[in-house]
């Protein structure tokens, strides 16, 4: 019981860093989402060491355990799109298959290269001992 | 009309407690809940004759609860920092890289498939974030409906190939991996980072932060060139 307690707490502290974001995004002249800056803020909490890890910690891998039911309500949010079943939707498809996979083979790619490069040149020293 | 929003928030959570059950059963991403739960609640609400607007007016809490969970990754994109700022230059190249790849691959296979050019505008901002996306949608006159389906189907795709890309490309470092998926499939991404670790999915998160401002900087700087390409 004292423990469910704790993570309500948790979720709440979160849920205030959230609700904080939101105000001030919907002062900003650009639109960036307030969860964002709730994140930031929050990020920046933890950093100054005015709010503990001990106090979100639990609370933040219990969102994350069930973090596919928050998306379950957008997703369903394609049912407005029925064009995506016919011919459209799988020449839109393609465009967004193609594209994701040349996205996310560069980036990982060039990431792992310039990993792999930092790292001889990290060994290299201790090589020439 | 009270019975069927207490209806659509009831059987959404209940849908997904049971996908949850029978994906670690069959764990294949055809029986993941982010596919087996919306397919099963937009066959219920076709079947009730609900309207969208009436289910997302329900469910909106549970929205809401996304915003929350985002907050939250600032746990552990705090207790992974140090790795990260370790790898500053490594992040920053390979993420101007995949905007700016996704940019170019966007407008020119929607180009190529014949979308139209409100399409190829629209698709621009697809690979950010979608709260962010539909912004920078509006700021340079593309369709947000239109950027909404372009970045949750990227999600879905993203996550989809990335075990695959992994394996073909030999990908081994955490944050290489945690980069591919922030960048790839953004939020949804992320989560599927984090099952695999802690330094992939704060290095996902990092992906999704930076990335969505690299892909602004790229999106403004290249808007007159596309737009001059697609008058031509």
């Amino acid at each position: 019981m004292k423990k469910w307690c704790l993570l309500l707490g948790q979720v709440l502290l979160l849920y205030g860093f959230n609700w904080l974001g939101k105000g001030i995004a919907s002062y900003l002249p650009v639109p960036v989402p307030g969860s964002l800056i709730g994140l930031l803020l929050l990020f920046i909490c933890l950093h100054k060491g005015w709010v503990r890890l001990q106090w979100v910690e639990a609370g933040a891998t219990l969102l994350f355990s069930q973090m596919i039911l928050f998306f379950v309500p957008s997703l369903v949010g394609m049912m407005q799109y029925p064009w995506l079943l016919g011919g459209k939707g799988l020449l839109v498809l393609l465009v967004v298959t193609s594209g994701c996979a040349l996205v996310m083979v560069s980036t990982g790619v060039v990431a792992e290269r310039l990993f792999r490069r930092g790292e001889v040149k990290q060994l290299d020293p201790v090589e020439n001992v | 009309m009270i019975l069927w929003k207490t209806c659509s928030v009831v059987l959404t959570i209940l849908f997904f407690y049971m996908a949850k059950r029978i994906n670690k059963k069959r764990p294949s991403l055809l029986f993941s809940p982010a596919v087996l739960v919306p397919a099963a609640l937009i066959v219920f609400l076709l079947l009730a004759d609900i309207p969208y607007a009436v289910y997302s007016e329900a469910t909106a809490w549970i929205s809401e609860l996304m915003g929350v969970a985002t907050v939250a990754f600032a746990v552990p994109l705090y207790r992974n920092w140090s790795i990260l700022m370790a790898h500053k230059r490594m992040i920053l190249l390979s993420l101007a890289t995949g905007s700016l790849i996704a940019i170019i691959a966007g407008v020119s296979t929607v180009m190529l498939v014949g979308l139209g050019k409100a399409a190829a505008i629209s698709v621009i901002p697809r690979s950010i974030t979608l709260p962010i996306a539909l912004g920078v949608s509006e700021a340079i006159g593309g369709l947000p409906t239109m950027t909404a389906i372009f970045g949750m189907l990227t999600s879905f795709a993203g996550v989809f190939l990335a075990p695959r890309i992994i394996q073909k490309m030999k990908l081994r470092h955490p944050v290489s991996i945690g980069l591919m998926y922030g960048m790839g499939a953004h939020m949804l991404g992320m989560v599927k980072a984090f099952e695999r670790g802690d330094t992939e999915g704060s290095s996902a998160t990092l992906a999704v932060i930076a990335g969505a401002m690299i892909t602004v900087v790229w999106a403004f700087t290249l808007l007159p060139l596309i737009l001059y390409w697609l008058a031509v």
